[in-house]
């Protein structure tokens, strides 16, 4: 299994962003409040049959993931979103329990993260 | 890469992903460039205003958003003489070339591959700055011209002001010199027709005076008025007589 987080991407970022742990922490806190509201969104597409609404979450999900280095989780959100955009909404929600075990994966470790770059 | 000069400037970043949009304010601060940003299409438009110069130099667009998406928001740039000219710089993931594409012949100047990387940002913006600001001078190079050219129009119809220049004769190109030349001979044009008009109405005068007495002379030079004149005279003459 590969680790839910790429250490490198995350270092890219805090040097990036000029090495201050305040934004990089403030960055993660976002992601970690946004991601949720992703996978509801997510969810209640899948159970309304909205594939335009599944594309859309699926997207955001996918570009945001990929921006702090959850590549597998970014990668699972691409693959709904490109099931999405066909018009259905079936196989994709068929991968959304995997999805919210990847982000749990994904929350512990960037909260294991965020702990040890310096701000509280 | 921090050897490359760069350009800063005033970015709009139109991002509906809010760790995305953070990342790239971030990003963009970091490389000197002032920014903000909007959530949606709506909001983009109502920053970049109905009309005047829009109070940015470059829009880092996001395609994929709820309501009015990067598509449409780049076509009604496009479709707004006010916000034509601004560089569009479309934000896609690498597997949206195909969008990418599409922006571009849209109007898009460029795109940025998504996860930002700050290299790349760097660069693409520098050009479009560059690209901007290029713009910016031609633009402003041509309205110049045309103040030139009002000046000799108003220099024709007498209602030039030597004032309409200064802005363009503080340039040191050669429409600067055109427009000092321009300048100093209108000044001297109207100087001379100044002294011609003083020449004139000096002239007018000596005629009038000239004409007063031809005219006097015609009067007295008739025999009626030196009839009137011995007349006068015998009748001073029978009055001293007689007093």
């Amino acid at each position: 299994m590969n680790a839910p987080l790429d250490q490198a991407t995350l270092d890219d970022v805090l040097e990036s962003t000029g090495g201050d742990p305040e934004f990089m922490a403030e960055l993660i806190d976002a992601y970690l409040a946004d991601v949720p509201t992703h996978l509801a969104a997510m969810r209640r597409a899948a159970d309304e049959d909205d594939a335009t609404m599944l594309n859309r979450a699926a997207h955001t999900l996918k570009s945001s993931s990929a921006s702090l280095g959850a590549l597998t989780l970014s990668s699972m959100s691409r693959d709904v979103e490109e099931l999405a955009r066909r018009g259905t909404t079936s196989e994709g929600a068929a991968l959304l329990p995997e999805i919210e075990q990847e982000w749990f994966r994904v929350e512990a470790a960037l909260g294991a993260y965020r702990s040890t770059i310096g701000d509280g | 890469m921090a050897d490359v000069p760069f350009t800063t400037g005033r970015v709009l970043v139109v991002e509906d992903a809010l760790v995305n949009r953070m990342l790239i304010e971030r990003l963009l601060r970091e490389q000197g460039h002032s920014v903000a940003s909007a959530a949606d299409g709506e909001s983009a438009l109502e920053r970049l205003g109905t009309e005047g110069e829009p109070p940015f130099d470059v829009v880092l667009l996001d395609l994929v958003m709820p309501g009015l998406d990067g598509y449409a928001v780049l076509e009604r740039m496009k479709a707004a003489p006010h916000l034509a000219h601004l560089p569009v710089i479309v934000i896609s993931a690498v597997e949206e070339l195909g969008s990418v594409v599409r922006c571009i012949e849209l109007g898009a100047l460029d795109y940025l591959p998504k996860p930002v990387d700050p290299s790349i940002l760097r660069a693409r913006l520098n050009a479009a700055l560059s690209a901007k600001r290029l713009r910016d001078l031609e633009r402003e190079y041509l309205i110049q011209v045309g103040t030139v050219i009002d000046a000799a129009v108003a220099l024709e119809s007498d209602g030039f002001r030597a004032s309409s220049l200064d802005a363009v004769a503080a340039r040191s190109d050669a429409l600067g010199q055109l427009a000092r030349t321009f300048q100093r001979m209108a000044r001297e044009v109207q100087a001379r027709e100044e002294r011609l008009r003083q020449e004139v109405r000096e002239l007018r005068i000596e005629i009038d005076a000239s004409h007063q007495e031809r005219q006097v002379a015609e009067i007295t030079e008739t025999d009626y008025f030196q009839s009137l004149r011995s007349r006068a005279a015998e009748l001073r003459r029978s009055v001293n007589d007689e007093a």
